[in-house]
């Protein structure tokens, strides 16, 4: 069986970081999904794998909220490709879920360490 | 942005999607073919890789869709197309659905208007009847004499209005032939308490009330017939009782108050003025007879609305004229309107509805066992479609709104068979029950028939549903063995069975009591014969007919005609007629009787009578004699008592002979002897008891009676009389000599009501009959259901057991054996049925209480027959499935396979 929504959600390493992790590329430069999905493999050499079904999904929520853009244009390569841009109100949730990520992971460096046993 | 523009995004962006999902496979794919795999290979890779590509392109697409919208609409379409695979399925579920939400919008649209809005008057619930407990006279609550009405509107301080009518009848003459027709004497404010108006003209003012103006508003029907619809009515002179009126106002069409069956016999069609005479106003504890309706102001609690008019009443109470203060006390309340409306119909609607829920949850048990059967069929394609991604919940979700397509068309079917029976039922309609022909249609119950429908859909999808999706998905995708339709499956559907019968049982019970109290009440005597017997009423008007002379003189002449028709044996007129329900009673004091500290007055009907009343109507004499010539205005005052009255008053005693006057003890009236006793007559209806009854000579009437009570109301109700005729001749003739004669003393005279004592007293068991007919056909109905219910199962296992009965065949098992087993099973689920059914019924057979007559709710021979026959059915519609199983070839049961 193929995983179903639930599960996609629980490979996720928390709620969000798909997208941010998307955004987060984005910002560098305008790409399309599979180009993405290279990327982010790459950028984390190898150690973060997205599951390719998933990101569709989180790029229709992303185009929903106003996050992105897409738009049909002709790649290096000469493909039809859809290429996904940050909008100013993507870099704005990305600000702000980089902070809290960020605070996040405060909270878990200061709990793990061995220094507040 | 529109609806359509969306739609179009929508469309546009799904394209987008799927050209996107599909570039990325290729460009994943030759970048694998770039690593050295083979383009097939690759292909697998990149696909596998992905995942499941429509579900993603779905959950995208849920992302921008109304997606329960959607779904729904796939849904339903393929709902659709899998009926068109299945349409013998469909069918025998739509139907079957069809029958149980028709049954339910039916008896929906009858109890919304019989039971939750009675009055079709704005603010209903502000309207009340305003009544009088008398303890003297009877414990529930009465009508009031007309000085209280009138000290109720002008004192009382809880209401916007307050009115009061009284019914009575009038000749309608003038230009064509007579007729006589329903009225009502209404004051002024009676319209301003419906709130209710005239569609053409007015209504009449307190002026014209107080001062006796001969105005009148007429119905739309009276409008039509005697006026040809005229729009100029207004001023035209109608002559009523022979005396000139001026059309002032034309109700609205559809416009019934008083409503008949509760008040009146037939539809109202004249208001006039009340308009009190000096006599009427002056009858202070006197001739309950007026009707008080109200509606109270806003914010106004039923509580004080009572207290208020209850203060009025101690007011009047103290003021009583001195011959009755002291006597006389009563109280006075408000009741809410449309409940005394509803209280006739509401046993028979409340049984009805608990009825037509029965045969819904029938409907549904089947037709969840035919998605049951077809749900084992079809768990294969569940199984793919779960293997393909489809979570659970969206299969039960399918299998929901399948049924819910299912149950909307049956909706609409149903819809359709309320709105065709509904017309039917409300030609049948007895009088009684006349609120119960006033249902429509109203958004309502369209709003009912849809929620029934999806309440049904979810009930009836809800078992299998779950049942199809909790199956091993891989084991239904392969082969399977016999077996494996499971046990549970097998358990869950014989669980419904039981139920079935227990609820068809149900209902059988309850037809079954009405059937017998039916037929009770047609064998129980009534006091008279009715067979070779008509009668009709007739009314003098007072114009043509002022005085007693007059009056006799009219009476004596009709009698003297009809003596002299052909095949007349008796005539007879009198002030009342059996089963009529028209009754005056009055106080009365029987001599050497002592009643018991704190008795109420003694009331008994009195009856007057002329001619061979008693032994045209067909009583039975048990002690003394009729009255006859001699006992006339000369003569000794004489009275023949009804059985009921020796037994009360005289018990044990020889009634002939005994003395009784009207009135109290102190009244001046004379006494009367006793001559003659006959057995009890039912004045109401047959259902009730025999109401004691004295009977007094016309001819001595003026002497015994008038001076003991209101002149002027004596002689009026003598001026009524129905017509009594018994002979040998046919009916029809008999019809024809009694219009003859009464056209020959007075060519304009009308008599109503003329008909064989037959029909009387088929009129009186028409409430009965028709809710026997009504429950009998929602038990037939239910019998059907469950018998196509447990046929179907028993043929459905005994199909999934071919292989095994095969094998039994094979093996020499005798078929008598096979169908015994077979029939065994069946059996032992109808008679688990049946006794949780008896236990149902029993639990709730005296809830039907109130419509039974001469049954008790837990009669066993019903419970008993009711049980056979259901158990007889079930064998038989077990037995045919059983039978057909024998005939399997064993060999072809085992190629099965």
């Amino acid at each position: 069986m193929r995983p179903r929504s639930k599960d996609t959600a629980r490979k996720d390493l928390f709620p969000g970081s798909l997208e941010m992790m998307v955004l987060q590329t984005l910002r560098r430069r305008p790409l399309h999904g599979y180009a993405l999905v290279q990327h982010i493999k790459e950028a984390s050499n190898d150690l973060l794998h997205i599951e390719e079904g998933s990101l569709y999904p989180a790029l229709q929520r992303m185009l929903k909220a106003g996050w992105v853009k897409a738009a049909w244009r002709t790649s290096a390569t000469g493909r039809r490709v859809r290429v996904y841009e940050i909008t100013a109100s993507g870099s704005q949730h990305l600000g702000h879920e980089m902070s809290r990520f960020e605070k996040m992971l405060e909270g878990i460096r200061l709990v793990l360490s061995p220094a507040s046993r | 942005m529109s609806w359509l523009d969306g739609l179009r995004a929508r469309r546009t962006a799904d394209d987008d999607l799927a050209a996107e999902m599909r570039q990325h496979l290729d460009e994943k794919t030759e970048a694998l073919v770039e690593e050295g795999l083979t383009r097939d290979e690759a292909a697998a890779r990149a696909r596998r890789e992905f995942g499941n590509v429509a579900l993603v392109a779905e959950q995208s697409r849920e992302i921008w869709r109304w997606r329960l919208a959607d779904e729904a609409w796939a849904d339903a379409r393929y709902a659709l197309r899998q009926m068109r695979r299945a349409p013998s399925f469909a069918v025998a579920a739509i139907l079957t659905l069809a029958i149980g939400i028709g049954a339910n919008t039916a008896i929906f649209s009858i109890a919304d208007r019989a039971l939750l809005n009675p009055l079709p008057f704005p603010d209903p619930d502000r309207l009340v009847t305003i009544n009088e407990i008398v303890p003297l006279i009877a414990d529930r609550p009465i009508r009031l004499p007309a000085p209280d009405l009138i000290d109720y509107e002008h004192q009382s301080h809880a209401f916007e209005a307050l009115g009061g009518w009284t019914a009575r009848t009038f000749e309608v003459s003038g230009g064509r032939e007579s007729e006589r027709v329903q009225g009502v004497r209404a004051t002024a404010s009676f319209f301003a308490v419906l709130r209710v108006g005239p569609a053409i003209g007015r209504s009449f003012t307190a002026d014209e009330d107080e001062g006796g103006a001969s105005v009148c508003v007429v119905s739309d029907g009276l409008w039509r017939r005697w006026f040809g619809a005229d729009p100029l009515v207004l001023g035209r002179t109608i002559h009523l009782d022979r005396v000139p009126y001026r059309v002032i106002g034309v109700m609205p069409r559809g416009f019934e108050f008083p409503l008949r069956g509760a008040d009146t016999a037939s539809v109202t069609d004249i208001w006039v003025p009340m308009s009190l005479t000096p006599d009427e106003r002056q009858a202070r504890g006197d001739n309950w007879s007026y009707n008080g309706i109200a509606r109270m102001k806003p914010g106004v609690t039923l509580p004080q609305a009572t207290a208020d008019v209850n203060a009025v009443a101690q007011e009047i109470v103290r003021e009583l004229p001195r011959d009755r203060a002291g006597l006389l006390t009563f109280r006075a309340l408000a009741q809410p309107l449309g409940d005394q409306l509803s209280r006739t119909v509401r046993p028979l609607v409340v049984a009805l509805a608990g009825a037509v829920a029965c045969v819904l949850l029938i409907a549904c048990v089947n037709v969840a066992n035919l998605l049951l059967a077809r749900g084992a069929r079809r768990e294969k394609e569940v199984a793919v479609r779960v293997a393909l991604g489809a979570s659970r919940g969206r299969i039960v979700r399918q299998l929901i709104s399948e049924t819910v397509v299912l149950a909307l068309l049956a909706a609409g079917l149903g819809a359709l068979l309320a709105w065709w029976t509904t017309g039917v039922l409300s030609g049948l309609v007895p009088t009684r029950f006349a609120l119960l022909a006033q249902a429509d249609f109203s958004w309502r119950v369209l709003f009912f028939t849809g929620g029934i429908a999806v309440a049904t859909a979810v009930v009836v999808a809800i078992v299998p549903g779950l049942a199809a999706t909790r199956r091993q998905r891989f084991e239904a995708l392969g082969d399977r063995g016999a077996s494996s339709d499971g046990v549970r499956h097998q358990r869950l559907r014989s669980a419904l069975i039981v139920a079935e019968m227990a609820l068809a049982l149900v209902l059988l019970v309850g037809a079954g009591l009405l059937v017998r109290s039916f037929r009770d009440l047609l064998e129980t005597s009534g006091g008279f014969r009715p067979e070779s017997a008509v009668a009709g009423h007739v009314t003098l008007p007072a114009s043509d007919y002022p005085d007693a002379v007059r009056e006799r003189q009219a009476y004596r002449s009709l009698l003297d005609r009809l003596r002299g028709a052909p095949g007349v044996q008796f005539v007879g007129i009198g002030t009342a007629l059996p089963l009529k329900g028209r009754r005056f009673e009055r106080a009365f004091t029987p001599d050497q009787y002592v009643p018991p500290p704190n008795a109420r007055f003694n009331i008994v009907g009195m009856t007057t009578i002329d001619g061979a009343y008693l032994q045209a109507i067909g009583a039975t004499l048990l002690a003394g004699r009729y009255f006859t010539p001699e006992d006339s205005a000369q003569g000794a005052p004489v009275a023949i008592v009804t059985q009921s009255v020796a037994r009360q008053y005289w018990p044990g005693q020889d009634p002939i002979g005994k003395r009784l006057k009207w009135g109290i003890v102190q009244s001046p009236a004379p006494w009367l002897t006793v001559v003659g006793m006959v057995a009890d007559v039912k004045q109401d209806s047959l259902d009730a008891a025999g109401a004691p009854q004295i009977y007094v000579a016309a001819d001595q009437a003026e002497q015994t009676i008038v001076a003991s009570m209101q002149r002027e109301f004596t002689i009026a109700q003598l001026r009524s009389m129905f017509i009594v005729v018994r002979g040998e001749a046919r009916a029809e003739a008999l019809v024809g000599s009694v219009r003859d004669a009464v056209h020959g003393v007075d060519s304009r005279l009308a008599v109503d009501g003329l008909e064989p004592l037959t029909e009387t007293v088929a009129a009186s068991a028409a409430p009965q009959r028709f809710n026997m007919l009504l429950m009998a056909s929602l038990a037939g109905m239910a019998l059907l259901l469950a018998a196509i219910g447990i046929y179907g199962v028993v043929a459905y296992s005994v199909a999934q057991r071919t292989q095994e009965i095969g094998i039994r065949l094979a093996l020499g098992a005798d078929g008598r054996a096979v169908v015994g087993m077979i029939l065994r099973r069946g059996m032992a689920l109808a008679g688990a049925g049946v006794a949780i059914g008896t236990a149902a019924a029993a639990a709730l057979a005296p809830m039907l209480g109130a419509l039974l007559f001469g049954v008790k709710p837990l009669d066993a021979p019903t419970f008993v027959s009711v049980a056979l026959l259901l158990l007889a059915v079930a064998a038989l519609a077990t037995y045919l499935p059983a039978r057909r199983a024998t005939k399997v070839d064993p060999m072809l049961a085992l190629r099965q396979e």
